[in-house]
């Protein structure tokens, strides 16, 4: 009840959580941690290495406050950070590699020809090389561009393009072992 | 269902997901935030306590440098200000010390030697005056001595300008009024409705304050170099703040990460 009631103001929330107080703190976490861990989970495979990241994304989150404009959304301005943080996690594991042949499709367990569940959404996701899953979620889930992809990753626009193209052709051929005839069936 | 119907649906599906962390996260959380960096920042008056104490004390040491300080604007060594005399400092009857600070050959010590007439003295004699411009006192009486010259009759009676170069008139009502003007934006920009007021902007605010104290707290004589004032500003050009240090920090970080990237591709 009291997290609730502090919601009402977030600004005032937000203006607390800065200046120190525990507690603010403690609801803007409660209430966002569950959607940011699960940002960071389709950047970091392992949930455990993701929980990590998304508690990294949460001290920058807190020590930058001050930084927060009010400009555009809060949640906005937490959801990049934790693509950031995954991106850096990423990278500090060298897991980050932009491949240019595209690999095998992983033969996975088939679904039905109805719309993927999240499971095997997953599934489709975590078989893609690091690079093509990166890309592919920054533009199609996160809803960057591919300049700001560019820029975010360090790569050019047509590696970021060329990244996505594959990424979907992988996906496609990922769904036609899943017997889903075509790369969105229906 | 073409292609970005099926990304549609998957942007939707994953843009709802929600994940609970484990119940330990918080805990560990909070553990991070507890670090010394990050309790520091809660306080916001830190900086201004710094920098008050930081304007307090440049104020006495400049006070303490030109010698104006002491109770009603007087020095303990300076001039009387109603005769404009200096002041003369009572000097003890130290002629049984000196017999006992002469050598066994019979010699004054140096110090001794150089304030009177060298070799003339005698254990017996009065040393008389120290300086050599006052006039013998009759035997008796304390001898008084002028131990400073005053720089500001050199400047009345020759024109010459003070050796240190710092203009402590109206010193502390200057740093009142850059402190009142520091604040004063501060108060406008909140009352603006403006984004509030970062520590930087801040500490650049301060910075500019005490910068445009010593500027005019130090001038440079015409034709010579004052070393404090380049001390000083050599000081604010090497003093980073925490933002670019960290900048640079992240930079060389970031220049490391993307070698590596390139000789592995590579």
């Amino acid at each position: 009840m009291k997290i609730i009631a502090l919601f009402q103001n977030e600004k005032a929330l937000i203006r607390k959580a800065r200046d120190g107080h525990r507690d603010a703190q403690q609801a803007l976490y409660e209430h966002w941690s569950p959607k940011m861990l699960a940002v960071c989970r389709r950047y970091v495979r392992d949930l455990q290495h993701a929980e990590d990241v998304m508690i990294e994304g949460f001290v920058k989150v807190f020590e930058n406050l001050a930084a927060y404009r009010h400009e555009g959304s809060f949640e906005g301005w937490i959801r990049r950070i934790m693509v950031r943080q995954s991106i850096d996690f990423l990278r500090k594991r060298q897991f980050l590699v932009l491949q240019e042949e595209l690999p095998e499709p992983a033969a996975k367990p088939g679904g039905e020809s109805d719309f993927l569940e999240l499971r095997q959404i997953y599934e489709l996701i975590d078989a893609l090389p690091e690079g093509y899953r990166t890309v592919f979620v920054l533009y199609v889930v996160e809803g960057y561009k591919h300049p700001e992809i560019a820029e975010l990753l360090d790569i050019s626009e047509s590696t970021s393009k060329s990244q996505l193209y594959k990424a979907r052709k992988l996906l496609q051929e990922q769904l036609e072992k899943h017997q889903i005839t075509r790369y969105g069936t229906r | 269902m073409a292609p970005v119907d099926f990304e549609k649906k998957i942007r939707e599906k994953l843009q709802e997901q929600e994940i609970q962390p484990t119940p330990g996260a918080w805990e560990r959380l909070a553990g991070r935030l507890d670090t010394p960096r990050a309790r520091g920042r809660r306080n916001r008056w830190l900086p201004w306590m710094y920098a008050a104490a930081a304007c307090l004390l440049i104020a006495v040491g400049i006070r303490m440098l030109s010698g104006t300080g002491g109770a009603g604007g007087t020095d303990a060594l300076g001039p009387d200000p109603e005769s404009g005399n200096l002041p003369v400092v009572t000097a003890p009857d130290t002629r049984g010390e000196d017999r006992q600070q002469t050598g066994p050959d019979g010699h004054q010590p140096a110090a001794n030697a150089l304030a009177g007439e060298p070799g003339s003295m005698s254990p017996g004699d009065d040393p008389g005056p120290v300086g050599g411009e006052q006039p013998p006192t009759e035997m008796g009486q304390p001898a008084e001595i002028a131990l400073q010259a005053d720089p500001r009759r050199d400047v009345a009676e020759n024109g010459l300008a003070p050796a240190t170069g710092v203009d402590t008139s109206g010193l502390a009502s200057r740093i009142d009024q850059q402190l009142d003007a520091v604040l004063t934006e501060v108060a406008q920009r909140e009352q603006d409705g403006g984004p509030a007021v970062t520590e930087a902007e801040i500490d650049s605010l301060l910075r500019a304050a005490q910068e445009r104290i010593a500027a005019s707290a130090y001038r440079m004589p015409r034709d010579s170099v004052d070393a404090r004032w380049l001390l000083s500003a050599a000081e604010s050009e090497l003093d980073q703040t925490f933002r670019e240090e960290l900048f640079e920090k992240l930079k060389n970080g970031f220049m490391k990460v993307r070698t590596a990237v390139a000789d592995r591709n590579n």
